[in-house]
């Protein structure tokens, strides 16, 4: 009995996503997070289709659909064929690869405290990327839009409550970055590698609220041309108020997923 | 496992013709969301004309199928195949730059890049308002 019980520990432990997910997702807290591998904790993750009906087995498989790891179920889809991203196992490394022409996957509907939030990835920006590549957004159009997205220079920028909030140059492309954008008690920030950043320009970062409504990953709203051209890694979003510890964990896994060294 | 998508394929759609260009793609894709493939001309050519831009990859038999007489597919039985049949027609495969006349498609190895692609097209996206 007491050799399975330290085999049971000895697991749990050795899972840092599962026990990411009970940290982030344990009291019922709404989002989604996801971990573009085939196969996650033993249960297939990722589909070429958006039915979920075609698993993906291969480096260079489309996907159609990725499984929120999340106890929510707010999984992300694709159901236009040529919209789909490419799963790549490069370097021992998982991603989904974007083209930056037309790839993005929709996210569900998440309603949520829209004062209280958090945004995280572990995202690659390619070289020779153009025209602001967002890798995250909102469906919408017009000056209503909440994203986040880096620049050529490797400004990172925020928006929330249309405003739009930006860091000095900190991202050098090609290269891996975990970065999080966080809404708490309506007040914007962001934390890049684990250090947390100020804005150097952009409103002043108070009293707003993020705007909900269906998220894209890969692009900043859909029917644009701000695709992503580069890779993700990881990525989650969550509502509710987050600790410093949570965050590290965050950066933590998503470091160890995306081979950023912290 | 090596995957079956071997190919990458970057079709640029006249704006003229995105509706045909959408029907054929309804035709040799695989979901019946396919006739969205083509939506906003968000790319020009040196001479200012619009075009729908779309890259995937691509199984072989996608190229072996755009040659061939079109059938509808089982996810789309009531597409419109005549619009699908004017599109084929218009399709010039590795023929270089893209014109307003054809509907120009750069097919390649799956690990070319689609910016690569869009270059060879003669390509260059529209600027867009930031944010």
């Amino acid at each position: 009995m007491l050799n399975f019980g330290l085999i049971g520990r000895r697991r749990r432990r050795s899972d840092p996503l599962a026990a990411l997910i009970t940290q982030l997702f344990g009291n019922a807290e709404q989002g989604a997070i996801y971990i573009p591998r085939p196969i996650v904790n033993g249960t297939q993750a990722l589909f070429q289709n958006a039915a979920g009906t075609t698993p993906v087995t291969a480096d260079g498989d489309p996907v159609g659909l990725m499984i929120d790891q999340s106890p929510n179920s707010n999984n992300a889809s694709q159901s236009v064929s040529a919209e789909r991203q490419v799963y790549t196992l490069a370097n021992g490394l998982d991603f989904l690869l974007f083209d930056a022409v037309n790839d993005h996957l929709l996210l569900p509907f998440i309603a949520g405290d829209a004062d209280n939030f958090v945004f995280s990835i572990a995202v690659t920006l390619n070289v020779g990327s153009n025209n602001n590549p967002r890798y995250f957004g909102l469906v919408g159009t017009g000056i209503n839009l909440q994203c986040g997205y880096i620049n050529d220079s490797g400004i990172i920028f925020t928006r929330v409550a249309n405003t739009t909030y930006n860091t000095g140059s900190e991202v050098v492309l090609g290269n891996t970055y975990v970065i999080s954008h966080i809404v708490q008690n309506g007040i914007p920030s962001i934390r890049i590698n684990a250090v947390n950043k100020n804005f150097s320009a952009g409103g002043d970062p108070t009293a707003n609220s993020f705007f909900s409504n269906t998220g894209v990953l890969g692009a900043g709203y859909e029917s644009t041309s701000n695709k992503l051209q580069g890779k993700i890694h990881a990525a989650l979003f969550r509502y509710g108020s987050i600790t410093e510890s949570q965050l590290s964990d965050i950066d933590t896994y998503f470091a160890s997923v995306a081979g950023v060294t912290l | 496992m090596t995957t079956q998508y071997q190919q990458r394929a970057t079709i640029a759609a006249p704006a003229a013709h995105i509706p045909d260009a959408n029907q054929l793609a309804l035709c040799l894709g695989e979901s019946t969301q396919d006739e969205r493939t083509f939506t906003v001309a968000s790319y020009q050519d040196a001479s200012g004309n619009l075009y729908a831009v779309a890259s995937t990859v691509t199984k072989p038999i996608f190229a072996e199928m755009a040659g061939q007489p079109l059938q509808a597919p089982d996810h789309a039985r009531g597409m419109d195949l005549a619009a699908a049949t004017r599109a084929q027609a218009l399709l010039q495969i590795n023929g270089g730059i893209a014109t307003p006349d054809v509907i120009a498609v750069i097919l390649g190895d799956r690990l070319e890049s689609a910016q690569d692609h869009i270059q060879i097209l003669g390509l260059t996206p529209i600027p867009q308002d930031t944010p």
